[in-house]
């Protein structure tokens, strides 16, 4: 008995040529590949019979000479029927509507401080999205930034983004998930995080804290407490961080676009802490150290 | 269906800068060609003519029979000429093998699976074989038919518009409005079946 195919397109990738070199020298291998060979060999021989495309063509013609001059037309195609069926859907809609949208929760993109329905508190930073539903679990989902004082329960708090979880039972912790990175500090109490497609959970008591970088690897203590917390105190806080990821936050806390020279390099690492909440002087907060004179068009920063 | 009254127009290169407003104006024209598309005469003949041949052989796989399936490319084209003005050019490919392939259905029993092919010539006179190797060519050739008809309706279809029409996976993919994947899993299927078969034969 020939062994099965793993790849369930291998013989038609052989038949195209797209097969790799390992992949074909394989297939060559196998016992019943002769068979393969006459079988493609022989079927290449097979034919269709003849068909006159132009003679068709002339035929269909004149079939539609024909079928134009008998055919009458309905002078109304019922158009009352269609609205209803618009109406339907419309209606169904709305239904769906009604009776989904109050399960997924409350949702919170404002800026600043809100209370959650289980007693516990969340502050949200710039550009950042919550939603909380309690059930099984007090289940938060998160996107951007936010800091967590979780009111003490036996029901766990879990907070999901798309790039992890964070497990806790009553703690203030930190989570912050932009772009491809995560990152959870925690202030007190215990917490777990699980990041997403990893099966080991880190475990983080009062102080510490655990980023999933960009490429995919785990740092466990990497970013200060003082970096992590200080936008609570209406900084953003920055040491040895890539200036793209500094330009990124300052972008979003004031609504503002970069406008960088060309050959600008935001891959270096500065270390550098401004305002949340006045733009001007944030700027001078931002630029000076690094030597630049950004000029403030709308709400555009243009650097040169 | 690029057709030749409208090839200059998709010659102009669509804008380097993203201007919301410039890429509206180049869709607003885009729609205009759709508007007379298939309608357009010298359109829908040249769309007849590459795309009937095809047709006619995929109907031709499905219901075994030459003549009822060139009827139903004309079915087809009928049908696509009166709704001419609903079919963009670019999706009446799939569209008319869409409407061919349930107009066979309709046929339901009296469609049937082709038993017998034809032969390129060129195969036999090529090689100078024996009597007995011309022999066993011809019953290979018979039990291979015999194995087609075996295949299971969608592996055939796949494995004779690539074996006979020479069309390329992606191309079949795209008349059959399905993946590429799909066709090429299809075609792997149809080559295994038809080992088996033949085996057994």
């Amino acid at each position: 008995m020939e062994p099965s195919f793993q790849d369930e397109t291998l013989l038609a990738r052989w038949l195209s040529g797209e097969l790799s070199p390992a992949e074909e020298k394989a297939l060559r291998e196998r016992p019943d590949f002769a068979d393969y060979e006459r079988i493609a060999q022989l079927s290449s021989q097979l034919r269709a019979p003849d068909y006159d495309a132009r003679a068709e063509l002339a035929r269909l013609k004149a079939r539609r000479a024909t079928a134009a001059k008998t055919r009458t037309l309905p002078l109304r195609q019922r158009p009352h029927y269609r609205w209803a069926w618009y109406a339907a859907a419309a209606v169904t809609l709305l239904l769906a509507a009604w009776f989904l949208l109050p399960k997924a929760g409350d949702h919170y993109e404002e800026t600043g401080k809100h209370l959650l329905a289980d007693g516990s508190s969340v502050q949200l930073n710039a550009s950042s999205k919550l939603s909380f539903l309690e059930g099984e679990t007090r289940a938060a989902t998160l996107s951007g930034e936010a800091f967590f004082e979780v009111e003490k329960k036996d029901v766990p708090f879990v907070v999901t983004t798309e790039l992890g979880t964070v497990t806790v039972l009553g703690t203030s912790f930190n989570v912050y998930e932009r772009g491809q990175e995560m990152r959870v500090a925690c202030q007190t109490g215990k917490v777990s995080v699980q990041f997403s497609g990893q099966s080991m959970a880190h475990p983080l008591t009062a102080g510490e804290s655990v980023s999933l970088l960009p490429d995919g690897t785990v740092a466990n203590n990497r970013s200060t407490r003082e970096e992590t917390l200080d936008w609570l105190n209406g900084h953003s806080y920055f040491q040895n961080r890539p200036l793209s990821e500094i330009f990124a936050e300052f972008e979003r806390q004031y609504q503002v676009t970069f406008n960088l020279p060309p050959a600008f390099d935001d891959t270096e690492l500065a270390s550098s802490r401004f305002t949340n909440d006045n733009l001007e002087k944030a700027l001078v907060e931002l630029f000076a150290p690094l030597n630049f004179e950004p000029n403030l068009v709308g709400n555009r920063v243009i650097v040169e | 269906m690029r057709g030749n009254g409208r090839t200059s127009l998709y010659q102009i290169p669509s804008p380097k800068f993203t201007l919301p407003s410039t890429i509206i104006f180049f869709k607003a024209m885009e729609k205009e060609q759709y508007n007379n598309g298939v309608c357009d005469q010298t359109v829908f003949d040249s769309t007849f003519l590459s795309l009937a041949p095809r047709l006619r052989n995929f109907l031709y796989y499905r219901c075994g029979d030459a003549e009822q399936a060139a009827d139903l490319v004309q079915e087809s084209f009928l049908k696509l000429w009166e709704n001419c003005g609903k079919v963009l050019p670019d999706k009446a490919k799939a569209w008319l093998f869409r409407v061919g392939e349930n107009l066979v259905f309709k046929l339901g029993e009296r469609a049937k699976v082709v038993r017998k092919y034809e032969w390129r010539q060129e195969g036999l006179t090529s090689v100078v074989a024996s009597p007995e190797h011309q022999l066993e060519e011809k019953e290979f050739r018979e039990q291979l038919e015999a194995a087609i008809a075996g295949l299971p309706e969608g592996a055939r279809e796949v494995f004779l518009l690539n074996r006979i029409d020479g069309l390329k996976y992606r191309e079949i993919a795209e008349l059959l409005n399905i993946s590429q994947k799909a066709v090429e899993k299809r075609m792997h299927r149809a080559l295994v079946t038809l080992r088996e078969l033949h085996a057994k034969i």
